[in-house]
């Protein structure tokens, strides 16, 4: 072991200048021992701090999708929201639905009024007709009035005035048609007009109807489907925090490497220091070069500068610089 | 939310008990040995204590006699969080009066599991 690379190589026995050295040896043993711990703490706190923010980020955006979907608020959230509008569509079309009925019952009344005054024209037509041929009947009249007294006398004048009154009745009975003719044109346009609002009425109640519905099933799947994901995603939180969990029980295995490190290392000081009565007789310059020689065996095996420095090689202060190497 | 007193002198392990406290909602204190603990516990209402055993100046047993002689700890749950697991140790806590005792590595699950319940 020791005495191979020495000159004191075949010596079975170590003297005091080589437990000298061995001790100078052993404290740079358990100093880098302890700067291991220290690295190996350093980087378990940062993998904690990690998982601390995904854990938290985690938590945030569910904790924000939850609040989107909250149905505990006030005003019951979404689902009460398209509950009331159903509400409010279903009560909007029932007025509509009774002003298209008032709408169709106008122009039901219209049409019997137009009806109504159809009978009028075919009476005012009838008495058109009464009148000509109570004109024609007095003309007759007045041809066998004139046969029989040639003359005109008071006979022919009853008759003429006849004739004017049955004129006046036929005139007055076309102008009654008239009008009433008059009238059906303008119910005709009413009933046709309300006929077509009331058809206008329904195509709105329809569409509108169909498109607020859609919209609100719309809605109402949309709900359920970020429901189903905020669940899949409050699942994943809860994997993530077992997950988690299970890290953190991993990472604390450092702690107990770090307690066994710092137990080495007290064992080396005490070993040290029953090794100390041991050295009173060592050469000083002999112990150094034993050191050296073990000291440059350590250096050879060192991979990191502060394997050789004795430093910590903490990830937060090594410099990007310093990790990368373009050739 | 409780308050709870975290005491280790391995900061990772403070981060570690902290996070998972925290993590269900708790307030957390932290100190590195028994005398800070004493120090930041000083009219703080703390609500649970979790120390470690081994520590630097003042370990967890004489700690725990420490706060249970102070009235404001007379009733306050404290769990002792150690890789120590020899029974002699135990008894020891269990008679310094502490209210639990756990090995680490701890399930993160299985620990709040115990807060949630000496907080009742």
């Amino acid at each position: 072991m020791l005495n191979q690379d020495s000159e004191t190589q075949h010596n079975t026995h170590l003297d005091g200048s080589s437990i000298a050295a061995i001790m100078t040896v052993l404290d740079i043993v358990s100093e880098q021992l302890n700067d291991i711990a220290r690295d190996v703490e350093i980087s378990v706190m940062g993998v904690c701090s990690g998982f601390q923010g995904m854990s938290s980020r985690a938590r945030t955006a569910l904790a924000k999708a939850a609040d989107a979907l909250d149905t505990s608020s006030d005003d019951g959230g979404l689902p009460a929201f398209v509950h009331r509008v159903r509400m409010s569509l279903a009560t909007m079309l029932a007025r509509l639905e009774s002003s298209r009925d008032f709408s169709l019952h106008l122009t039901e009344q219209i049409d019997e009024i137009d009806e109504r005054l159809s009978l009028v024209v075919k009476l005012g037509e009838k008495m058109i007709q009464i009148s000509s041929d109570a004109r024609n009947a007095t003309n007759q009249s007045m041809a066998i009035v004139k046969r029989s007294i040639g003359n005109r006398g008071d006979a022919e004048k009853m008759l003429d005035s006849f004739a004017v009154m049955a004129q006046a009745s036929a005139q007055c009975g076309q102008a009654i048609c008239s009008l009433v003719m008059g009238l059906r044109s303008i119910t005709k346009d009413g009933a046709s007009r309300a006929r077509s609002k009331a058809e206008e009425d329904q195509k709105t109640i329809a569409t509108s109807e169909n498109t607020i519905r859609s919209t609100l099933d719309m809605m109402s799947t949309s709900y359920e489907k970020m429901n189903e994901s905020l669940s899949s995603s409050a699942a994943m939180n809860r994997q993530l925090n077992l997950d988690i969990g299970q890290a953190v029980m991993s990472m604390q295995f450092q702690d107990r490497v770090n307690q066994r490190i710092e137990h080495i290392v007290s064992t080396i000081h005490e070993l040290n220091a029953d090794l100390r009565p041991m050295t009173l007789s060592s050469d000083p310059n002999t112990a150094q070069l034993i050191t050296k020689l073990w000291t440059d065996r350590l250096a050879e095996k060192s991979t990191m500068s502060q394997e050789r420095t004795g430093g910590s090689s903490a990830p937060a202060e090594s410099s990007a610089d310093s990790s990368i190497d373009l050739f | 939310m409780s308050t709870i007193l975290v005491v280790d002198d391995s900061a990772s392990m403070r981060q570690m008990v902290t996070f998972t406290l925290q993590s269900s909602g708790y307030e957390t204190i932290e100190g590195g040995n028994g005398c800070e603990a004493l120090k930041v516990s000083e009219g703080a209402k703390i609500d649970l204590v979790i120390t470690d055993l081994n520590m630097p100046e003042m370990d967890g047993i004489t700690l725990v006699k420490e706060l249970r002689a102070k009235e404001a700890f007379k009733f306050t749950p404290i769990l002792l969080l150690t890789t120590e697991s020899q029974d002699t140790k135990k008894q020891e806590g269990k008679a310094a009066g502490a209210t639990g005792w756990i090995v680490k590595p701890f399930n993160p699950e299985q620990l709040m599991a115990v807060v949630k319940k000496v907080l009742k």
